[in-house]
C-alpha cells in the first residue's frame, strides 16, 4: 500500500483524479488532508467546523480538478480552494462583521520574544477566539499573503474595511499574546 | 510600528504554515458522499433493482408453474377417461379403485352372509372340498366373461372383478349352487351397469336435465350439485361438492 502510494507522483495522481479514479482521489486526499485541515483550523471556531470546511473544500477540489492546468504548485491550488471554502462556510453559517468601529486604540507592543514560547496550537487557539470577520482578514492577509484588494473581493467588503479589520484583529491578538505570555511568565516565576 | 506588525504576522505565518491536523475518517466519507462516489449510494439502488427483479421472476415462476401443475393432471384425467387402456394404471388407480371397492363391497355384503355359513360349513363338512374344485370352474368363466366385458372400460376392473370372483368362489361352493351363482352374477352384472343407468334415465324433471348438463361438465363422482331424480315434479338438491365441502344426501 505504501509502496503504491510512493509510486505515484502528484501529477499522475492529479491526472488519474481528472479521469475520475476513486482510488487516486483517496490517495491525493491522504496526501494533503492533514495539511489542509491545518489551514482550515485557522478559519474555524473549532475542529468540527474545520473538518466541515475541509470536506467541502476537497469536494470542490475533485469537482474542479480539470480547472487545474499545472500552473503553480498543486498544493497552492488546493490551499486556495480550502481558503475559499472556509470563507464560503462562514458566509453561510456566520454573520460577517461588516461594520468596524475604527476607534484609534493604542496597540499594545508585544515583545517578539514573548511569542517564542507559543507553539502552533496556542496561536490557533488565539486566532479561533477572534470574531469571524477579524479572523478571516487576519488569516488572509498575515498568513496567506493576500492583498487588501483581494481580501475585499473575496469577502465582499471594501479595501478600507479589510485594513481596519486586520488592524483590529492584530490588536486583539497582541493583547491575548501578552495575557498568555504574562500568565506563563507568572507561572514560571 | 509597521515593521512590528509585519514581524508579528510572520511569527504566526511561520509557526502555522506547517501546522497539520489529521482529520477524522468521517471527512473522507463525507467527500465521497458529496462526489456521489459512495458505494452505498451507487450500490444500494442497484441492489434494490436487482432484488425487485428477482422477486418478480420468482413470483412469475411460482405463478406459471402453478398453472402448469394444475393443467397437467386435468389432461391426464381426461386421457384416463377417454383411453383408459393406453394410460398408465398408476395414475388412474385412485379413482377407479374407490368405485370398484364400493361396488365390490356391495357384492361382498350380499355374499358375506353365505360366506360365514360357508366357513362354518366348511369346517364341519371338510370332506366336501372335492366339490369346491368343480364349482369355481363354473363361476370363473362367467366372471371372466364379465371381466372381459369390463376390460374395454378399465383394466383395473378386470383385476378387481377377478379378485371378487375368487372370493365369491369360496362362498357358494358348499351351500347351494343356485344362490351362489345368482349372488355372484347378479351383483356383477349390476356392477358395470351401476353408473351408466343413472345417465340413461329419462328426463322427467328439470333436475334431471340439470344433472345431465352438470354430468357433461363435471366428471367427478360427486358432482358440483346434484338433484334428486326420484321425486316426481319437484327437484331437490341431493348433493353438493365444492371440493373442500361435500354434502350428499343419502337416498
Amino acid at each position: 500500500m505504501m509502496f503504491l502510494e510512493h509510486k505515484y507522483t502528484i501529477d499522475t495522481l492529479v491526472n488519474k483524479c481528472k479521469a475520475g479514479e476513486r482510488k487516486a482521489q483517496e490517495m491525493l486526499y491522504k496526501q494533503f488532508a492533514a495539511k489542509m485541515l491545518g489551514v482550515c483550523m485557522r478559519y474555524a471556531t473549532d475542529r468540527m467546523e474545520a473538518e466541515d470546511m475541509l470536506q467541502n473544500g476537497f469536494i470542490r477540489v475533485f469537482q474542479k480538478m480539470n480547472d487545474y492546468r499545472g500552473e503553480g504548485s498543486f498544493e497552492g491550488w488546493v490551499r486556495r480552494i480550502m481558503v475559499h471554502s472556509s470563507i464560503e462556510y462562514y458566509r453561510k453559517h456566520h454573520k460577517m462583521m461588516q461594520a468596524v468601529d475604527m476607534d484609534e486604540v493604542d496597540e499594545p507592543s508585544v515583545n517578539p520574544m514573548a511569542m517564542a514560547n507559543l507553539d502552533a496550537k496556542d496561536l490557533i487557539a488565539l486566532i479561533q477566539q477572534l470574531a469571524p470577520g477579524y479572523r478571516m482578514v487576519f488569516n488572509l492577509y498575515a498568513i496567506e499573503g493576500y492583498s487588501h484588494k483581494e481580501i475585499g473581493e473575496i469577502m465582499n467588503i471594501t479595501e478600507g474595511a479589510s485594513k481596519s479589520q486586520l488592524s483590529r484583529a492584530r490588536t486583539i491578538l497582541k493583547e491575548q499574546v501578552l495575557k498568555t505570555s504574562n500568565k506563563s511568565y507568572g507561572n514560571a516565576g | 510600528m509597521e515593521m512590528q506588525d509585519k514581524e508579528f504576522d510572520n511569527i504566526f505565518s511561520s509557526k502555522l504554515n506547517d501546522f497539520e491536523v489529521e482529520p477524522s475518517k468521517a471527512v473522507w466519507q463525507g467527500i465521497n458522499d458529496g462526489l456521489g462516489n459512495n458505494n452505498r449510494k451507487k450500490v444500494l439502488p442497484l441492489l434494490g433493482i436487482a432484488a425487485s427483479i428477482i422477486v418478480l421472476i420468482a413470483a412469475g415462476i411460482v405463478f406459471f408453474t402453478q398453472k402448469v401443475t394444475v393443467v397437467k393432471p386435468r389432461v391426464k384425467n381426461r386421457v384416463a377417461v377417454n383411453h383408459p387402456a393406453k394410460t398408465a394404471p398408476a395414475v388412474i388407480a385412485v379413482k377407479p379403485h374407490n368405485t370398484i371397492i364400493q361396488q365390490s363391497a356391495i357384492a361382498a355384503n350380499t355374499v358375506i352372509k353365505p360366506k360365514h355359513l360357508v366357513k362354518s360349513n366348511i369346517e364341519n363338512k371338510s370332506a366336501k372340498y372335492g366339490v369346491i374344485t368343480q364349482q369355481p370352474i363354473i363361476v370363473q368363466p362367467r366372471q371372466q366373461v364379465l371381466a372381459s366385458a369390463t376390460t374395454t372400460k378399465n383394466d383395473m376392473v378386470k383385476h378387481v372383478v377377478i379378485d371378487t370372483a375368487s372370493m365369491i368362489v369360496a362362498t357358494p361352493v358348499v351351500k347351494t349352487d343356485k344362490p351362489a351363482t345368482l349372488v355372484a352374477v347378479v351383483p356383477d352384472k349390476e356392477k358395470p351397469t351401476d353408473t351408466p343407468p343413472v345417465k340413461k334415465h329419462r328426463i322427467h324433471t328439470f333436475g334431471d336435465m340439470l344433472n345431465i348438463v352438470i354430468a357433461a361438465v363435471d366428471k367427478r363422482k360427486d358432482k358440483v350439485i346434484e338433484f334428486s331424480n326420484t321425486d316426481g315434479d319437484e327437484s331437490t338438491i341431493t348433493g353438493v361438492n365444492l371440493g373442500i365441502i361435500k354434502i350428499k344426501k343419502e337416498n
